[in-house]
């Protein structure tokens, strides 16, 4: 008898392959990515682009294949940075070309999805295709004949519906027979002018490639087959017609678009009564001359109200567990020391001033998707086109500003949808210029502190305008410096704007889902390493060295209090001590003589160390500069504003004996922080979306030189005037 | 007074020639050429609008430009100084 235990099948190794994701864009590409891939997904920088790369695993009957999601593209001939990446990771430039290609293509815009379809099918390698929006196309009344349509493509066509998880098991069986059987490029089929298509014939030959590969280079779309051999053979072709590439590459997308139109007449059957078409109707309401604007003004209204509001619990919940919690516990488990202290005052402190802005980035990328995934965001850039345009910006500069009044990191992030390199770059340098949130808390210190809370005009009291202001300014101040820029160093003709308004559509909860855990994961390490590092560097500077001479006479007065009797008011004095102590040691530490170091710098702006000590520790992350304050004037860093702004008041020069802080000094703080550049994670963002330290230097410059400008000149004219 | 009595005959409109962006509210028509110096030709060809293709001219954006068209079933938005360049033969 035989064994029945060799029945058991051993597992069998699976093969590996990589294949990418193409589509125009608003194709349905991400969601078949999110159900093929699901949870499997990780997201890292291509070398030397600015693009993310975003890979997934997917595992079929019997492979793994590792999906990378390239960015939606209209054409392999590339215009924005993504177009470029998606060309060149196809064709095999950047990286080893990936094993075969699911060409994602929308049923309801067949004839134009089929234009990138045919490019990606004469890179030569397999291709499968994936029909999306099938009950989109249903509720038009649209039906395609998949049979016909793969035998006109001459590469599998499957329909699948990935939110349902429709057609994914044939996708993957269509997917591992093209990976197993060799390939060929299916015969051209589009038709080109006689005189180009009979050199063709005539010349590949000579040149030992196809007529394929010498229509490549006469076009120049420089693929890894153009041999220089090639190239010569191309330009003569090109010689004889006498044109260029651009008129061959226009003479090739021509003959396509009209294949690509005949061959949807023909499969596309238009079967009953389309259904109410919502867009068009939808349309007329959002983009209506009066109501349009006044509805995206009240979105937007919504959704700042939304993030201050609905983020302020977890904030608060974040501020508890680093502030208190974790601290409280860090007490009880070490006793007092440098180890301590290094803990709570670095790690916990500055780790938890930054990491306490993750449910406001969560907010806003839970808007900013659900906007763009219904098809609003595109409205939106629709109406303000104009009045970007008039700064050199474009429509869609406006989000990622928009953006930046929360934050400025997910600002920064949202400008990848901006097709122009130029434009993307002047957005990325001005974005920081938005009073993001951690601005506001510097702002309402200082205004609660210096500005008389009177009456102005009906309800506006002069602490809101006040704040107004400094809103206004921020704004004026990034048009003001984006029109300079493209007036100068990022000077170019202003782009066209060529924006498809896809149809509005229910934003799925698994995109959404997936786009906040990779938001959150994304921001916590790529800044938290960061911020983990200067905080313990600020934590250093600020603590060390200590001075034998401090701490010993600290000690012998420390000694004085704990022999009082009296035990409650033994305590406070004990406190105050304490605080006294931390502002000394600050004032000897190396950023307290680093501060002194700046004073001549800072002289001119009436600032004296102590705010220089504020303005270094900013640099961190500005809303650092209200715990810094409260270090430096002894008040403990947990101290509630009113004390602080309490001690501010009362602080005096001992030379002089005349006031530190004026009003006007409160004032030009303020502008200079308006403008200032204080912010290691928006720095590091800008690194990674600029992908080099080029721009983030630039930009820290400017804005070092704009704060710097404009805190004199307020200084200049408040003396003047006042 | 009796005017709605008397139709005028529906002459035979001439077929007129207008870029895409002279076209008025809800009228529609054939692309016959794409009048662009290159590469922008090409980029308005690649997002399709191609020659044949049939448009409608559904509204400006409230500050004037750009305007929004239906080609082929799709929407696009286009500022007036891209949209010149597209000629339409109207209906």
């Amino acid at each position: 008898m035989p064994n029945v235990q060799m029945a058991i099948e051993s597992p069998i190794q699976k093969k590996t392959f990589r294949i990418a994701l193409a589509g125009n864009p608003n194709c349905g590409k991400t969601t078949l990515f999110n159900a093929l891939t699901g949870l499997r997904q990780k997201v890292a920088n291509y070398p030397g682009v600015t693009v993310e790369k975003k890979t997934g695993l997917w595992e079929t009957e019997s492979s793994v294949l590792e999906v990378i999601d390239l960015p939606g593209s209209y054409s392999l001939i590339s215009r924005s940075p993504d177009e470029a990446m998606v060309r060149d990771l196809l064709s095999g430039f950047s990286d080893s070309p990936p094993d075969a290609t699911i060409c994602v293509v929308d049923i309801t815009n067949l004839s134009r999805h089929l234009y990138l379809v045919g490019q990606v099918i004469e890179l030569g390698r397999p291709v499968v295709v994936a029909l999306t929006m099938v009950d989109e196309a249903e509720r038009l009344g649209l039906s395609v004949n998949i049979p016909k349509l793969s035998a006109h493509l001459g590469v599998p066509v499957v329909e699948v519906l990935a939110a349902k998880g429709i057609g994914l098991k044939k996708l993957g069986e269509m997917m591992e027979r093209a990976l197993a059987q060799s390939w060929a490029i299916p015969p051209r089929k589009y038709q080109l002018p006689p005189a180009l298509e009979g050199r063709l014939k005539q010349y590949s030959p000579q040149a030992g490639a196809t007529e394929l590969q010498t229509l490549l280079c006469v076009a120049g779309q420089h693929t890894p087959v153009c041999t220089e051999k090639l190239e010569k053979v191309a330009a003569k072709v090109r010689g004889e017609l006498g044109v260029n590439e651009e008129i061959v590459r226009r003479f090739v997308a021509e003959a396509r678009f009209k294949w690509q139109q005949e061959i949807t007449r023909e499969v596309v059957e238009k079967n009953k009564n389309p259904k109410a078409d919502w867009t068009r109707k939808i349309d007329k309401f959002l983009l209506h001359p009066a109501l349009g604007p006044l509805i995206l003004l009240a979105t937007l209204t919504l959704v700042f109200q939304s993030i201050f509001k609905w983020a302020q619990p977890p904030m608060d919940a974040i501020g508890y567990v680093t502030g208190n919690l974790l601290p409280s516990l860090a007490k009880q488990v070490l006793t007092p020391g440098p180890l301590l202290s290094l803990i709570n005052d670095g790690i916990f402190a500055g780790v938890g001033a930054v990491i306490i802005f993750l449910p406001q980035i969560l907010l806003l990328f839970f808007f900013l998707t659900v906007l763009e995934d219904s098809g609003y965001m595109a409205r939106a850039a629709f109406l303000l086109d104009r009045l970007m345009s008039k700064v050199g910006l474009s429509g869609k500069s406006f989000i990622p500003l928009l953006s930046s009044f929360a934050c400025a990191i997910p600002g920064i992030m949202a400008t990848r949808t901006i097709p122009n390199r130029r434009d993307r770059l002047a957005t990325i340098l001005v974005a920081p210029l938005m009073t993001c949130s951690a601005r506001l808390v510097v702002y309402t210190l200082l205004i609660a502190a210096f500005a008389p809370n009177v009456k102005v005009w009906g309800p506006f009291g002069l602490q809101g305008i006040s704040l107004l202001g400094l809103y206004l300014l921020g704004i004026l101040a990034a048009a003001g410096v984006a029109f300079l820029f493209r007036k100068t160093i990022l000077r170019g003709p202003t782009p066209p704007l060529l924006l498809e308004l896809p149809p509005y559509r229910l934003p799925r909860l698994k995109n959404l889902a997936l786009t906040l855990l990779e938001r959150a994961q994304l921001f916590l390490v790529s800044a938290g390493t960061i911020i983990f590092a200067v905080s313990i560097l600020l934590w250093g500077l600020s603590s060390y060295p200590r001075w034998s001479k401090i701490e010993n006479q600290f000690n012998r007065e420390r000694a004085v209090i704990v022999n009082r009797p009296e035990a409650p008011q033994r305590a406070a004095a004990m406190d105050k001590l304490e605080q006294k102590l931390s502002a000394e040691r600050l004032r000897h530490s190396f950023a307290g003589i680093l501060g002194r170091a700046f004073e001549p710098v800072l002289e001119p702006l009436g600032f004296d160390w102590k705010i220089g000590v504020g303005i270094l520790g900013s640099f961190a992350a500005r809303e650092v500069f209200v715990s810094t304050m409260g270090v430096v004037y002894g008040v403990g860093s947990a101290a509630d504003d009113k004390n602080l702004t309490e001690e501010l008041k009362a602080d005096v020069n001992p030379q002089t004996g005349a006031p530190v802080w004026t009003p006007l000094v409160a004032i030009t703080l303020l502008v200079f922080y308006a403008f200032a550049l204080q912010c290691m994670s928006t720095i590091a963002i800008m690194k990674r979306e600029t992908n080099g330290w080029r721009w983030p230097a630039f930009a820290f410059v400017y804005m070092t030189v704009l704060a710097y400008g404009g805190a004199l000149l307020t200084r200049w004219l408040g003396q003047a005037f006042f | 007074m009796f005017a709605f009595l008397f139709p005028a005959a529906k002459s035979e409109t001439p077929l007129q020639i207008k870029s895409l962006a002279e076209l008025e509210v809800g009228q529609t028509g054939r692309v016959i050429k794409i009048a662009a110096k290159e590469p922008l030709a090409l980029h308005i060809l690649e997002i399709g609008l191609v020659t044949g293709a049939q448009v409608r001219y559904l509204r400006a954006a409230p500050l004037g430009d750009p305007i929004q068209v239906e080609v082929d079933g799709f929407l696009l938005s286009l500022r007036k100084k891209e949209a010149e360049a597209v000629l339409i033969e109207t209906e």
